[in-house]
């Protein structure tokens, strides 16, 4: 090995090294201000709910799901949805937005899940989860809201996290379906 | 949070750690877990051991290249067979090469003449035909008037016991059977050639 | 000189890697952004490094730089400069470069695209991809130099391997490095979210797409690799169980398991620790794999040139196992399940007998390949287990796989009620009672190749079951005409339909497994010019032989006419030839010459010649063809579910639409 190519190799190091040191050299930050995972945890559970929804709706239409076993699910994985929406909002209420329109969508629905779930309803369940489909929008949203953490309780609805249902402030079970309330 | 975490209406189950209350189911479960740990560390352990122990296996057999000369046995192109433990006591030189190879022209000439000088001074000459076709190596043979004995590396056996790394190269091995030096690609220098000899004299 | 710089080139990624690494964890662990950007340019670097590396090896291989130890060894002046370029992965120390190259690769394509989206995980993503990089840099630094270099310049090389001069020796490795390398990635992201704690769905997703894609590759380098043994090597099959077959299915197995299960955890929340171990054990298998194939550790017709490679992959294989185990027991409080199973008729329930098969077919897999050297260590002995061992052994399990891969799809997730299994069975299941019994009072009664065709009917009634339901559902939900809504189908529901494209491609693998494994036809012949051999009611005549001499070697082909009918017809007049290569003339290589029909394949092998006759082998090989289509509609299938997801319009939201109940 000769001095030459040690030199070479010494002016090709150089660079490299200052590229990859440079970082440590300019003012420290902070990778995210907070812990935002529990933002992004959410947002993920809420496309897998939704996509859940879908799955189960498309299995009951291939009849693989019977009518009462699908809307028994259907109805718990609504409800499940609509809480996390809720709690979504709370945490970042700019990732809202998107989302308020899916909740009156879900919540509309809501109003006639009582009845047994029709073909009619379960053709407006297809176009919900159609919205349901920005996915990517919404989590880049959420990400940029992300940075607002504090939580902020401009809605004083909440709702049953078995059926979805709304509930008053101070009810211990849901009227909807019973179930014991859970403290937030 | 913690309700949030879960998808569905399963009885609830706790993220606390688990050591908040000790009860008696607790403590066995967790006499289980660590019970189950230690299995599947032990066989992953046992696993890593055999596998050491298979790649120790396969060193001994590589590091007989770099030590002891391995044994090998050839016949030679006029039909002699010859095996390294019949030389014991004579220092050997261990050429392997092949009529295609071009480096292996410039030390062919070299060699035949050493040979012709040291045959008489308990030094032997073996070239072994790595892999090859028998009468382009005769005519190779023939062209530089090679007498020592030659033979075809049958299968290149001895090759790969030796490990060569492919040819013109030479393995100088002392009368008590040990590789005393090795000279991959062609010996080109009579001095060079000399003082490696100096070294197997018996 | 260049060569200098070469090796100084390594050498400085090695560094940086290093560097990489610590500050990857570092910096996940305090948070801090400097130290993360710092991890990101580490792997922009390195892989800027390899490449430029690689880049000077190529030049020496395509310069004919013959004072390179690496080119003299695997090339040759009269080589063509496709295998030139290609003998860069040709031998032991050029593909570890080539493998940290694919590597880097893949980093840098991990780290633009999760940047900003997952800043929490990727410094722990970074340095975990790069410390599997500094471990190859390791070796290339210190154990195999693909740089070093003679005193002297030879005037020529030694010649590729000839097994190797052939095009699919060219693609094959790329792809079934692609497949091994990528394998990394998945792994990488479950310590990064064990590390960091985030142990959300986030992770599951990511990883599902970056399992897929090397999945995908490995699935293609498999089959390629299959094609190549059964066009170059000329004993009729295309699957030998070797240690290196072995080596590159193992983790093929697992990943498929990881790839099913990660459902569960996705949309149940289940399996948690399973997929952790799922993902770990892949990457092991990866590892242990290139251990195996390059240490000699295991004897094989494919294996690298000896070296000393093999303390330091055991050194790297012990750091990944133990750090992982010890890392996963104490992070286990965080992977509790979410929820239980519902009920054994579900799809989850399913999933998870599929993961058992999988499994259980791995570690029989496992344990064959090692038995060698466990046999040899206990007993002194070395026994070798052959092919008819693996058949035995993993055949019922394949066959058990094959009924779940029918019955999985058509149960629903969490429950499916009695009426719905009917619904849902009574066809598929009719239909493969029939074939059952046509097959066995007309064509055969063996057992196990009976058993194994219903079941691949079975799978693909199930399959096109699946899709008439789902394009009638579309068509009901949409109106749209039959084209459309499957082309919607695939298209909205990817994930689902691409799997089940997969599966059928998987079903006519099975099937042609099954022709090859049961009904070959064969026999040695010799025959004079103009002398004829029947078979399988075929006729193969032989019309002469022709040498030719090509780049580096000599074609003897030899020309054989093949008839149907007795002789009435010629279909195709097939040329099997043998290539002797001028630097390796001891190994002749066979091209086979094939006709190939839907139903089988005539299969002929130029075994040998003299002056006015030949000698050949001759097959015929049932279904082969599907083989090649099934690996091809594998890849069809993973690309589907790979599809991104059309971009949907935000529609105004139906809430204000009266809905009649």
């Amino acid at each position: 090995m000769t001095w030459l190519s040690l030199a070479i190799g010494l002016i090709i190091a150089l660079p490299v090294i200052a590229y990859v040191a440079r970082p440590l050299f300019t003012p420290a930050r902070l990778l995210y201000a907070t812990d935002d995972s529990r933002l992004g945890d959410l947002l993920a559970r809420k496309d897998t709910v939704l996509s859940n929804i879908k799955e189960i709706e498309f299995d009951h239409q291939t009849g693989k799901l019977n009518t009462e076993d699908y809307a028994q699910y259907n109805q718990r994985l609504r409800g499940q949805a609509l809480s996390l929406l809720k709690r979504i909002d709370q945490i970042a209420p700019g990732a809202g937005d998107l989302d308020t329109q899916l909740e009156a969508a879900i919540a509309a629905r809501r109003k006639v899940a009582a009845a047994p779930v029709s073909d009619a309803a379960a053709a407006t369940a297809a176009s919900v989860t159609e919205i349901a489909g920005t996915d990517d929008a919404t989590t880049k949203q959420a990400t940029e809201a992300g940075g607002a953490k504090e939580v902020v309780m401009q809605r004083s609805a909440s709702f049953c996290h078995h059926c979805g249902a709304p509930v008053e402030p101070g009810d211990r079970f849901c009227r909807a379906c019973g179930t014991r309330l859970r403290e937030e | 949070m913690t309700e949030m975490t879960r998808l569905d209406e399963q009885p609830a189950v706790s993220h606390a750690p688990a050591e908040d209350v000790l009860t008696p189911e607790k403590a066995a479960h967790q006499r289980r877990m660590a019970m189950w740990r230690l299995i599947i560390v032990g066989v992953l352990l046992a696993f890593v051991a055999f596998l050491v122990l298979g790649l120790q296996r396969q060193n001994v057999s590589q590091q007989r290249a770099s030590g002891m000369a391995p044994d090998f046995e050839f016949t030679t192109f006029d039909g002699e067979a010859i095996s390294l433990a019949d030389l014991a006591g004579q220092g050997v030189v261990l050429n392997f090469w092949a009529s295609w190879c071009d480096p292996c022209r410039a030390e062919a000439d070299l060699l035949e003449q050493t040979w012709r000088r040291e045959q008489n001074n308990g030094i032997t000459f073996i070239g072994l035909d790595y892999l090859d076709q028998e009468h382009a190596a005769l005519k190779y043979m023939a062209e530089y008037d090679i007498t020592y004995p030659n033979g075809a590396d049958i299968q290149s056996q001895a090759a790969r016991s030796y490990g060569i790394k492919g040819v013109p190269e030479t393995f100088f091995i002392s009368p008590d059977g040990k590789i005393q030096s090795q000279v991959i690609g062609p010996i080109v220098s009579q001095a060079d050639l000399d003082r490696r000899l100096d070294e197997i004299r018996p | 000189m260049i060569f200098h710089i070469g090796s100084l080139l390594l050498v400085i990624a090695l560094v940086v890697s290093f560097f990489g690494t610590v500050v990857g964890y570092w910096g996940g662990r305090t948070r801090s952004a400097n130290l993360a950007a710092s991890s990101f340019h580490a792997v922009y670097a390195v892989a800027g490094l390899v490449l430029a590396a690689a880049v000077i090896l190529w030049y020496g291989l395509l310069a004919d730089q013959f004072q390179l130890a690496y080119v003299w060894n695997h090339s040759e002046r009269a080589l063509p400069l496709f295998y030139k370029f290609s003998a860069l992965w040709g031998g032991q120390a050029g593909s570890l470069l080539f493998w940290t190259l694919l590597l880097s690769g893949y980093s840098v394509a991990v780290a633009l695209t999760f940047r900003t989206r997952q800043a929490a995980l990727m410094p722990f993503v970074n340095a975990t991809l790069l410390i599997t990089s500094f471990f190859f840099l390791v070796l290339l630094v210190f154990s195999v130099h693909p740089f070093e270099q003679y005193e002297f310049r030879p005037a020529d090389g030694q010649g590729l391997n000839p097994l190797l001069q052939n095009y699919w020796m060219v693609i094959h490795p790329i792809m079934l490095y692609m497949g091994w390398v990528g394998l990394t990635v998945p792994f990488a992201f479950a310590v990064a979210s064990l590390l960091s704690k985030k142990l959300g769905n986030n992770w599951v997703r990511i990883v599902r797409r970056w399992t897929l894609i090397p999945w995908m590759f490995l699935s293609a380098g498999i089959i390629m690799g299959s094609q190549w043994a059964y066009m170059e090597l000329g004993w009729g099959g295309y699957w030998a169980w070797d240690p290196v077959e072995n080596a590159s299915f193992l983790p093929w197995l697992t990943a498929t398991a990881f790839l099913h299960s990660i459902i569960i955890q996705e949309r149940r929340g289940m399996l948690k620790v399973w997929n952790m171990v799922l993902v770990w054990l892949t990457y092991v298998l990866v590892i242990l794999g290139t251990f195996t194939t390059r240490s000699g550790i295991l004897e094989s017709v494919h294996s690298f040139a000896q070296s000393d490679v093999g303390p330091y992959f055991l050194g790297f294989l012990i750091l990944i196992i133990f750090s992982f185990i010890w890392l996963l027991f104490d992070r286990m409080p965080l992977l509790r399940s979410e929820s239980a199973m519902d009920s054994v008729l579900s799809r989850e329930a399913a999933f998870l007998a599929n993961n058992w098969l999988f499994t259980g077919i791995a570690f029989a897999v496992l344990w064959g390949t090692f038995f060698p050297m466990f046999s040899e260590i206990i007993t002194g002995q070395r026994i070798s287990v052959a092919a008819p061992w693996f058949n035995k052994v993993t055949g019922p399990l394949f066959l058990l796989l094959f009924v779940m891969m029918g019955i999985g799809p058509l149960l629903g997730w969490r429950r499916t009620s009695a009426n719905k299994l009917r619904e849902q069975f009574t066809w598929p299941l009719l239909l493969s009672l029939l074939f059952a019994l046509v097959y066995w009072l007309l064509v055969s009664k063996q057992f196990y190749p009976m058993m194994g065709l219903t079941a691949c009917l079975f799978v693909t009634a199930t399959i096109v079951q699946e899709f008439l339901r789902g394009v009638l559902a579309r068509r009901a939900a949409t109106g749209e005409n039959p084209f459309t809504a499957t082309w919607q189908l695939m298209r909205r529901n990817g994930q689902r339909y691409g799997g089940y494209i997969v599966h059928l491609g998987i079903v006519l693998i099975g099937a042609a497994v099954i022709g090859n494994q049961f009904y070959v036809q064969t026999t040695n012949v010799t025959l004079a010019q103009g002398e004829s051999a029947d078979l399988a009611g075929y006729r193969f005549t032989y019309n002469g032989l022709s040498a030719e001499h090509q780049d580096n070697r000599v074609e003897y082909r030899a020309y054989v006419s093949i008839f149907a009918d007795d002789g009435a017809r010629l279909l195709r007049t097939v040329s099997p030839q043998r290539n002797v290569y001028d630097k390796n003339p001891d190994m002749p290589t066979s091209e086979v010459g094939i006709y190939v029909l839907p139903s089988e394949d005539l299969y002929v092998v130029l075994n040998g010649w003299s002056e006015n006759s030949a000698t050949f082998s001759i097959f015929v090989n049932p279904l082969t063809l599907w083989l090649w289509v099934g690996g091809v509609l594998i890849v069809l299938g993973t690309l589907i579910a790979l599809w991104p997801h059309p971009r949907r319009k935000t529609v105004p939201a139906p809430a204000g639409v009266p809905v009649r109940a």
